[in-house]
């Protein structure tokens, strides 16, 4: 393959070493292409990185399960070679409930559903029944979610719909189920098999990546996207090992094997827009560098009305772009003097991802109160122990646990210094009631929030809706009004999730563009 | 004297209209209604001595033209003025949204009367599309489904509203923050809802206020109008008669039980009640297939609303309306911000009575003067997400007087001076609603409004009931919780009356 072009000039340029910027890159240099990647930060791998939080702890940040990793990327470029090791595969999602009664989640096996039977009765026994019903929707709308369906989505949701059930060919049965799932919530799905509120709320949880709470219509959608993740070619949720410091770093060597350049410790000024075209990028430092195409890690808010010249987006294109998001993760890094003690869980048991969510409606509230900047009075959170299957991140003995909790406001009406402190406690009141005796065991504790790690903030893409973001092709989300111009990132995946597959896809788009443009 | 064939329950406007559509055929009906007049919500309320007006709704929800037409409502007097305005009091000032397009594009700012103009257009050719597919009545029994609008006729209108947040909605087409609060108040008016949340959008279709319209003299009137064409079409209206149970034999609805002890047999029933009350109440559990009952009440049935008509001792001073008449003649919303109209719903949520609520005001006088002795007026008072049932307990007189203050002190600022002029209140919350009209929990709309159950997914959650057929033969469901409504007045049992007529003739009813 020849890329066009003369030779002093990239093909592509890439903003940014998120994951799929890392990706793209990787995926760029081994079709030949002159690819070249700057970072603004010192470190590569954007919010995904392992954090020294305190002396000798370090705890994984954002990705602390890695769910959504593109099993395609993972085995095509490689990483395996480059370094990258799971800790742990296919995790366990346990449910936390008081006093030890906790609602762990088989894995296939007979046996394991047989003891989720036992303990829990008619729910236990449905829920082999949910669980395949749920993997047979994700397997039929698998062509969408792993980019392989190319089609410009309509607009919308509902008729993103209409074109996906006609080019799944799903059957009408079938295309009646793709098409409920957009309309209802996720509770109202799980409602069919399940009556326990405490065990609907853990499965149901997993929805927040999108940005919807769990009885909020359409929520159904990202529940069955979850599912989707789980059947891709990487066994379930994930550890990495050493963090996500090890994922980018096995992409950097990756790509630099394949030879991209790498820059970390520059930034882009400003994308250079000819009629309506990408022609390369501006550095701060004043360097302009041409380019045919321009990747960017960024979301759209940032990509589209930061980077590109007022002056060359003035075609209606502000107005189109989605406003901020209203609502945030953060985590919390907690490191321990011994396993946090969780009632009721052997020491094995504890390297699976926990949820404390005891009621659907606990993420309801919460979602509801933040978005007009509050601090909700309960929270949810997802933990792990990533200590338990990778002892290197902490001294011998001693634990680090990594609490993710969505649905905070991104603007909070107290001011970032307060919610911070809030927050702190209210996790480490949240974990105590789980594990009476927790917070004896506290050495240090570090909230990551949007104001000390960009990561957490929700990406805004090309879609307002969650709906409509989820039910669009890759392409949709990837291309942008400007031609030339790509979304590579967390805004180009169908929820706010690391993954890494909008890098491979974009880096295949822009390769079909250049082979077109060679023609032509 | 000869058996009917059909028994109508309920005689509020669906049911009425369902009463005629079989009478007109010929069926020999009878409506069962519980109260001591047929009317349902459109009754006009002498609520204080001398001062009457409409105490359930100021507006009904639209009757398609041709339904309005072909049942000759306006000769009998039932005339329906569409509101010639909308205004939104808030802090940030006051806007006024002619329904005209040409007074709309000359009132508002020049830079918004653009995108004002292709949103109006835009939700008009949505309504229209709701009544044009509102019309067809599926010719095969229970248990079909196409993929919306594939091979079955025109869709049902989809888009951006079924999935997005009004607030995604709005600010993708209208760039002046006080636009968008008019237009989501326009939307939400009367009901619990946060703009924020994915599927609110759905509430800009639905006639928050922009219905078929005030009826001088109240919604009286149009009840009336229905009730004559209705004893007209030949058959008796039974008021007082409350029905306690739709007895089942071999899967088939077999009549109705009078007041748990007469039974009037028939071929087929025709509940216009909504889902709840007619499945929950009406029909034996164990003839329901086995996971119907839990099913049904998953269904989000919840009050969102309370009403207080004041007596006023003169008509208001509208400083707003001083250029126009006509805006004094439509809705009035008193709203401070999207993020008010949030914590509202949460509070609602939590079942407590929020602390600023959206409150939409009316002063029907201005419309007919005759609604209240001379030189008085009578004002109502629509206060937006009010639970029906209070976490804190029952409805007190305090509380009760708590709304009152709520919509005092918006009205107060939106007409100066009008809590020295009131006479007497009247308050209406969830349970009133329930006793007067026997909806489940005070809903007005027969069931929360969510794209979920919502048109082609109302009653709840899937295809199979679409037309008012149930999986109990000869049982019909025409009432507030069927598709269209609460899109479309009349239309719902205008279909399962169609439904009905289409299953005689096939003889799958005899």
């Amino acid at each position: 393959m020849r890329w066009r072009g003369d030779t002093k000039k990239y093909n592509a340029v890439i903003i940014g070493a998120s994951i799929g910027g890392l990706v793209a890159a990787a995926y760029l240099a081994r079709a030949k292409a002159r690819v070249v990647l700057f970072e603004a930060g010192e470190q590569f791998g954007g919010a995904a990185r392992t954090h020294a939080f305190a002396p000798s702890f370090r705890g994984p940040l954002h990705v602390h399960t890695a769910f959504a990793l593109d099993g395609r990327a993972v085995r095509e470029l490689r990483l395996a070679a480059h370094g990258l090791d799971f800790a742990q595969t296919d995790m366990k999602l346990i449910g936390l409930g008081p006093a030890g009664k906790h609602v762990a989640f088989p894995d296939g096996s007979l046996r394991a559903r047989a003891a989720l039977a036992a303990s829990w009765g008619s729910d236990g026994l449905a829920y082999g029944a949910f669980h395949d019903e749920a993997t047979r929707l994700a397997r039929l709308l698998r062509p969408l979610w792993d980019g392989t369906l190319a089609d410009p989505a309509a607009p919308n949701t509902a008729e993103a719909m209409a074109v996906v059930i006609r080019r799944l060919r799903a059957e009408d049965s079938d295309a009646e189920r793709i098409e409920e799932l957009s309309r209802i919530s996720a509770t109202a799905f799980l409602d069919r098999w399940f009556d326990d509120g405490a065990l609907k709320a853990a499965l149901a949880f997993d929805v927040f990546p999108s940005g919807l709470s769990p009885h909020e219509p359409g929520s159904a959608l990202p529940l069955i996207w979850r599912y989707a993740q789980d059947g891709s070619s990487l066994p379930g949720a994930c550890q990495i090992r050493g963090g996500p410091s090890a994922l980018t770093a096995a992409l950097v060597a990756a790509a630099r094997e394949a030879g991209a350049e790498l820059h970390a410790g520059k930034s882009v000024g400003s994308i250079v827009v000819e009629k309506r075209r990408t022609a390369g990028v501006i550095l701060t430092d004043g360097e302009m560098i041409s380019a045919d195409c321009v990747l960017s890690s960024l979301d759209a808010r940032d990509t589209l009305l930061g980077l590109v010249p007022a002056s060359s987006g003035s075609f209606g294109l502000r107005m189109r772009i989605p406003p901020p998001k209203r609502l945030t993760c953060a985590q919390v890094l907690v490191a321990l003097s011994a396993p946090p003690p969780f009632a009721g869980l052997a020491p094995h048991e504890l390297g699976a991802r926990f949820v404390a969510m005891e009621r659907g409606e606990i993420a309801d509230e919460a979602k509801g109160v933040a978005l007009t900047g509050g601090f909700p009075g309960h929270i949810a959170l997802e933990a792990t122990v990533p200590t338990i299957a990778d002892s290197a991140l902490a001294p011998s003995g001693q634990h680090v646990l990594s609490a993710l909790v969505p649905y905070l406001p991104a603007q909070p009406n107290a001011g970032w210094a307060r919610v911070e402190k809030m927050l702190r406690r209210r996790v480490l009141e949240t974990l105590e009631d789980f594990a009476p005796g927790l917070r004896d065991r506290v050495i240090a504790c570090a909230v990551i929030t949007p104001e000390n790690g960009a990561g957490c903030r929700q990406a805004v893409s090309l879609f307002a809706s969650p709906g409509a973001r989820l039910s669009a092709s890759y392409e949709a989300r990837i291309r942008t009004p400007i031609t030339g111009l790509y979304l590579c990132g967390r805004a180009a995946e169908p929820v706010d999730a690391i993954s890494g597959r909008a890098g491979r896809v974009a880096a295949g788009l822009v390769f079909m563009g250049s082979r077109q443009g060679a023609s032509a | 004297m000869d058996r009917y064939e059909a028994a109508v329950i309920g005689a509020g406007p669906e049911g009425l209209v369902a009463y005629i559509v079989l009478a007109r055929a010929g069926v020999r009906v009878i409506v069962l209604e519980k109260s001591e007049e047929p009317g349902g919500r459109a009754t006009t309320l002498e609520f204080h001595p001398g001062f009457r007006t409409s105490p359930y709704a100021d507006e009904l929800a639209p009757f398609p033209h041709r339904l309005y037409r072909s049942l000759g409502l306006a000769q009998r007097g039932a005339v329906l003025v569409p509101s010639p305005a909308s205004v939104l009091v808030s802090d940030d000032g006051t806007s006024v949204l002619f329904a005209g397009e040409d007074r709309l594009a000359r009132s508002v700012p020049a830079e918004s009367a653009p995108e004002l103009l292709a949103f109006r257009r835009q939700m008009q050719s949505a309504r229209v599309a709701l009544e044009e597919r509102a019309t067809v009545v599926s010719k095969m029994r229970r248990g079909w489904f196409r993929p919306n609008g594939t091979k079955d006729g025109p869709a049902w209108p989809s888009g951006a509203w079924l999935g997005d947040s009004l607030e995604t909605l709005l600010s993708a087409r209208m760039a002046s923050p006080l636009l968008r609060l008019h237009l989501a108040a326009d939307a939400v008016c009367g009901r619990a809802v946060s703009p924020f949340l994915a599927g609110s959008a759905l509430h800009a279709v639905a006639p928050g206020v922009g219905g078929s319209g005030q009826s001088p003299a109240g919604l009286g009137r149009c009840g009336r109008a229905l009730t004559e064409l209705a004893t007209a079409s030949g058959v008796t209206i039974r008021c007082n008669a409350p029905v306690t149970g739709i007895p089942v034999s071999q899967g088939r609805a077999a009549g109705v039980v009078l007041g748990g002890k007469e039974e009037i047999g028939t071929d087929a029933v025709l509940s216009a009640l909504d889902l709840k009350q007619t499945m929950l109440r009406l029909v034996d559990w164990a003839e329901l297939p086995d996971t119907l009952p839990k099913r049904l009440g998953r269904f989000r049935m919840a009050g969102q609303r309370a009403r207080v008509l004041f007596a006023l001792d003169a008509l208001p001073d509208l400083p707003f309306a001083r250029e126009s008449r006509d805006a004094a003649h439509g809705p009035i919303h008193v709203a401070s911000s999207l993020e008010d109209i949030s914590r509202t719903y949460e509070a609602w949520r939590r079942g407590a009575i929020p602390v600023s609520p959206l409150v939409t005001l009316r002063v029907p006088s201005f419309a007919d003067p005759r609604l209240a002795p001379i030189g008085k007026a009578v004002m109502t008072a629509t206060l937006s997400a009010i639970p029906a049932r209070l976490s804190d307990g029952a409805w007190t007189a305090e509380k009760r007087d708590r709304l009152v203050q709520l919509a005092l002190s918006a009205a107060e600022r939106a007409m100066p001076g009008v809590s020295a002029r009131v006479l007497a209140t009247h308050v209406l919350t969830g349970p009133d609603f329930e006793a007067a009209l026997g909806v489940t929990a005070g809903d007005l709309d027969g069931g929360e409004l969510a794209p979920d159950q919502a048109l082609e997914f109302r009653p709840f959650g899937t295809a199979e009931w679409q037309d008012g057929r149930t999986p109990i033969q000869g049982l019909y469901l025409g009432g507030p919780s069927s598709a269209p409504s609460p899109f479309l007045l009349g239309v719902s049992g205008e279909r399962a009356a169609l439904a009905m007529l289409a299953d005689f003739q096939t003889g799958v009813l005899r």
